[in-house]
């Protein structure tokens, strides 16, 4: 086998444009699935960093079987009665909730995404800091003295990496905390926290309803997810017979870690390299079809060998051989061509990804390559080399013969080549022009505000140093500066901004109607707090009523706006102004009252890629306790992206410690809340694009190869009086009939197929006409132009050379 | 060595049958050298084809010393070709990409002969043509009586039982076929067993026993004074 390796070597150095043009075509293939596998690596293969035995660790959630399969979270007091009923199947159970810390160590203060977590949470998870200690079991205790744990990151950048930090006192959300350690370099926990401090809550700041933490658990060694699933779901019937006003309908939601987290991008990035796999076949049907045409013209050394007693097993080994070697050096270009793949997939994602998701090549990634090349290898490699290893031997080596290895069956196989290319090519065009429609359509979703011209950044006090006064104050002040700065319209600031996605649901009741029992039978709406100047700066219309203005405060009646949607649901037949409402913050408590003194335009609060929006009720900021922090939204006059130094000075002129941060237009905003779809159908529309080009050169491939076998013949019909015309005809009649049987093959491949994708498309059909009539059309002119240039090519074909030729 | 018995060949081509040899009896003895003459289309190749067993008598029996190989597998008619049988073809069909000793060592690696026995057998051959210089060469950089000599080399590298020469001058001019001749004579002398087709009148008198084919028949068989 070495002695054929060797030969094969040579063999393809004699002929480099054959060689160069077979890596390249193989390279684009390995390359795309590569640069794919290594997503499909860290998503779903890849242990996570740090975390031991992480097959033992499980997500736990609440949810409302009957209303949604979606996981809610846990409430506070649900997490305690889990960790004191599931004690046979759980050998730990943590909770966290991420949120905004301002930490100042200096003289800047800086923000951070930080987490509170349950003391014991690092403990369940064996994750060790690498500096200083993990929380003590009793530091999530009110009176304990406030410790925070650094990422190191925050160690390195923040801190200098002080090997002496442990020990020194910071101010975190305006709280002095004590530095107990340094977490391992890359653990970021949840996802991408740099803080973290224990979680000092109680029943009641946190009562049961409220499903606000993210809740883990470890199991016991030996324990399957079903026998934890069954330990908590009787956890959670006994806490909803005890507790059916919050908990009637609630069931333990576990299930695998990473299998929750990786839940959304799974379905995409799977169907992404079903994709690429397609893509790789029609590589290979390329490299097969030009491996049968390098055969035919070896057709008479073939036939030699096999005259001097090489058997067949002699014969396909060498040329097997050659495609080993093919498969070899296809697949480290395409290793090459993945680097590049995966730094420019990583450049595409506009979000922080979780500490957990990386890209980086390991011993699968390269496992995966090396398979794939030689298993591409087999493919396209296995049936030329049978071929070719039966000539028609005494014609072969007759002198003057012609290579024509396999005759007319060798140029069934090769037609068989173009009909599979083109029907795979046109799978996955269809696919990719499903992803892009249902993105165009995303891109041009009315949000319900005029989002040109807008910049959006975060800014607020911290909760635990400031009391809801402060805050009112403080965007009392913030806001007119704001509007204020040369080249501002208005000013306005919101606790969600539209299209992000960071927003919650609360139960509401309408005057007139009974008090709420439990949560999942009431009315559900998204609360919005927001100040005066919002709708002005967001330019969503009033259709009724008035706005907030400065006068709607603590001091004053309790008011709120209702969307469109909200007033077509809950008052179909009346104004709604005037009418009263209760936002349901906790069950139990005294109803709170407010009356609807606005109708405005709906506005979609949701990520766009996600469920659409609830009914949205405005409150002012002030007359609703919590909203510390907010998102400001300046309508600039201009370009708004200039204003970032002079809201930032405003801001530092009303504190100095306070940073603004997430500063971003509003354009962009939108754009993220679909990323995952722009990602995916640009990953699909290269793949597909690739595709067409593959199989474009495939057909040409073929076409022009037939057009050379066919060169005395056709030089006959041209002594016999053929027209230009005829032979173009006759040519492309022959291109054109193998694309349309393609094209039938793949329509109804890509009929059942595309049922893959139904639930990742936003407002387009699995079966859209438009996207599968378009792509058989540009298909179908691809291929004529691929047919066309062969034809051209055997129209100037001199029949009295071609017939001496013979 | 080779007995032809009834040996009919025929091809079919859209339905249409041509009788390319009708009922050949054929006895080559070790040591003979026999030449198959006959005009062009009268089933000389084909009867070199059937006798080389790179194809099959549609009737009659081939026996090659003493074994029947008239029906023999794809595979056993490999390796009785090569371990048997010597080709010498009219376009030299050497390998071009391989050198001079590669070309002549290529049976022998189809036999699995060991690295130094195969070097030694090739040795020998090329130094029998009087190619042994040109080992490492290509056959494009060799003159087309020269490529013949490593044609015959390679046929004679297995020390094979007959030698088959389809028409072997047919490429050459008048000077290097007759080198090519005095070669095949030469080997013929040394004891080896050659059957040759060829056309020309002048070369097939070189041999010690002429065949005559004329329509896929046996017109005459003549042994030379």
């Amino acid at each position: 086998m070495l002695a054929d390796l060797r030969l094969a070597l040579r063999m393809l150095a004699k002929a480099p444009a054959f060689a160069t043009v077979t890596v390249l075509v193989l390279a684009l293939g390995i390359g795309a699935s590569t640069t794919t596998f290594s997503a499909i690596n860290a998503l779903l293969l890849k242990p996570w960093p740090y975390i031991k035995d992480q097959e033992h660790v499980v997500f736990v959630s609440e949810y409302f079987p009957k209303l949604s399969k979606e996981a809610n979270g846990v409430a506070y007091p649900d997490y305690l009665d889990f960790k004191r009923d599931a004690t046979k199947t759980i050998e730990g159970l943590g909770i966290s909730n991420t949120t905004t810390m301002i930490l100042s160590a200096g003289d800047k203060p800086e923000r951070y995404l930080g987490a509170f977590v349950s003391a014991d949470v690092f403990t369940i998870l064996d994750v060790q800091p690498i500096l200083g200690r993990n929380f003590r079991a009793d530091e999530d205790q009110a009176n304990a003295e406030p410790v925070v744990l650094l990422a190191y990151n925050v160690w390195k950048s923040h801190f200098a990496s002080d090997p002496g930090v442990v020990g020194r006192v910071v101010t975190v959300n305006g709280k002095r905390a004590t530095i107990i350690g340094v977490m391992p370099n890359g653990w970021r926990f949840p996802e991408t926290s740099d803080l973290w401090m224990p979680l000092k809550t109680t029943e009641k700041e946190d009562p049961r309803g409220n499903f606000n933490f993210n809740c883990f658990a470890r199991m016991k060694p030996g324990v399957t997810i079903d026998q934890a699933r069954a330990e908590l779901e009787a956890s959670a019937a006994r806490i909803a017979a005890d507790h059916p006003q919050s908990n009637a309908g609630c069931s333990a939601y576990v299930r695998d870690f990473r299998e929750e987290t990786v839940a959304n991008a799974k379905t995409l990035t799977l169907l992404l390299m079903g994709a690429v796999l397609f893509l790789q076949l029609i590589a290979c049907a390329n490299v097969a079809n030009l491996l049968l045409a390098r055969a035919a013209s070896r057709e008479r050394e073939i036939a030699v060998r096999i005259a001097l007693g090489a058997g067949r097993g002699a014969i396909i080994r060498q040329l097997f051989a050659e495609s080993l070697v093919l498969g070899a050096i296809g697949s480290a270009v395409g290793l090459m061509f993945a680097f590049w793949g995966v730094d420019l997939m990583t450049a595409t994602i506009p979000v922080e990804l979780p500490y957990w998701l990386h890209f980086d090549f390991d011993w699968r990634v390269f496992t995966f390559t090396v398979t794939l090349g030689l298993g591409s290898a087999v493919l396209f490699g296995l049936f030329p080399a049978l071929q070719a290893s039966r000539p028609q031997l005494v014609e072969a080596i007759k002198e003057g013969a012609r290579g024509s290895t396999g005759g007319r069956k060798g140029q069934r196989v090769r037609n068989g080549l173009v009909v599979a290319e083109v029907a795979l090519a046109l799978v996955l065009l269809v696919g990719s022009g499903l992803m892009l429609r249902s993105f165009i359509k995303l891109q041009n979703t009315e949000i319900g505000m005029d989002q040109s011209n807008v910049l959006t950044f975060r800014t607020g006090l911290p909760p635990l140093q400031t009391q809801q006064r402060d805050a009112y104050r403080f965007f009392k002040e913030l806001i007119p500066k704001l509007a204020a700065i040369p080249g501002v319209e208005s000013a306005g600031a919101t606790s969600s901004l539209p299209a992000a996605g960071q927003v919650g649901n609360n139960a509401i009741r309408l005057e007139g109607e009974p008090v709420i029992e439990n949560v999942q039978n009431s009315r559900q709406a998204h609360i919005i707090a927001i100040t005066p100047g919002f709708l002005q700066a967001a330019r969503v219309p009033l259709f009724g009523g008035r706005d907030f203005t400065a006068g709607d405060n603590e001091n004053s009646q309790r008011v709120v706006l209702i969307d469109e949607r909200g007033a077509r649901q809950w008052f179909p037949k009346v104004d709604p102004v005037g009418h009263q409402l209760e936002v349901v913050l906790k069950l139990g408590e005294p109803a709170r009252w407010a009356t609807i003194v606005g109708v405005v335009r709906g506005v979609e609060y949701e990520r766009l890629a996600q469920t659409r929006s609830r009914p949205c009720i405005y409150v002012p900021q002030f007359q609703e306790p919590g909203w510390f922090r907010m998102s400001v939204v300046l309508r600039a006059k201009g370009d708004p992206r200039g204003l970032a130094n002079a809201a930032r000075e405003s801001v530092l002129s009303i504190n100095k410690d306070v940073p603004i941060y997430a500063v971003q237009t509003m354009e962009r905003v939108v754009a993220e809340s679909f990323w995952e779809r722009r990602f995916f159908s640009s990953l699909f529309t290269v793949f597909a694009a690739l595709a067409l080009f593959l199989a474009a050169i495939g057909l040409y491939g073929v076409m022009a190869y037939s057009v050379r076998q066919r060169t005395q013949e056709i030089g006959v019909r041209l002594a016999l009086g053929a027209q230009t015309s005829d032979v173009l005809q006759l040519v492309t009649g022959q291109g054109m009939r193998l694309i349309t049987i393609g094209l039938g093959l793949g329509s109804v491949a890509a009929f059942f197929l595309t049922k893959l994708l139904e639930g990742n498309l936003a407002g387009v059909s699995v079966h859209d006409p438009w996207s599968f009539g378009i792509v058989a059309l540009v298909l179908a002119a691809i291929g004529l132009l691929a047919s066309y240039l062969p034809a051209r090519r055997a129209t100037r074909i001199n029949p009295v050379e071609a017939l001496r030729a013979e | 060595m080779i007995r032809l018995n009834g040996v009919r060949k025929v091809f079919l081509t859209d339905e249409v049958e041509t009788h390319a040899l009708s009922g050949i009896h054929l006895d080559i003895r070790s040591g003979e050298y026999v030449s198959i003459a006959g005009p062009s289309g009268c089933g000389k190749t084909t009867l070199l084809s059937i006798l080389g067993l790179l194809d099959t008598p549609s009737d009659g029996s081939y026996s090659l010393k003493g074994n029947e190989v008239a029906n023999l597998s794809f595979a056993d008619r490999a390796r009785i070709r090569n371990r048997e049988i010597g080709f010498i073809f009219q376009s030299f069909n050497l390998i071009g990409d391989l050198t001079v000793f590669e070309n002549v060592e290529l049976p022998l690696t189809y036999r699995g002969m060991a690295a130094g026995e195969r070097k030694s057998f090739v040795t020998e051959a090329l130094e029998r043509v009087g190619m042994a210089h040109r080992a490492k060469h290509l056959p494009s950089q060799l003159s087309g009586g020269q490529q013949q000599r490593v044609a015959v080399a390679r046929a004679l590298a297995g020390r094979p039982a007959i030698l088959l020469a389809d028409e072997p001058t047919g490429n050459l001019d008048s000077r290097n076929g007759e080198a090519v001749m005095q070669l095949l004579k030469e080997l013929h002398e040394s004891g080896a067993t050659i059957c040759m087709v060829t056309h020309d009148e002048r070369f097939a008198q070189h041999a010690d026993r002429t065949v005559h084919l004329f329509d896929g028949r046996v017109i005459e068989d003549r042994i030379a004074a």
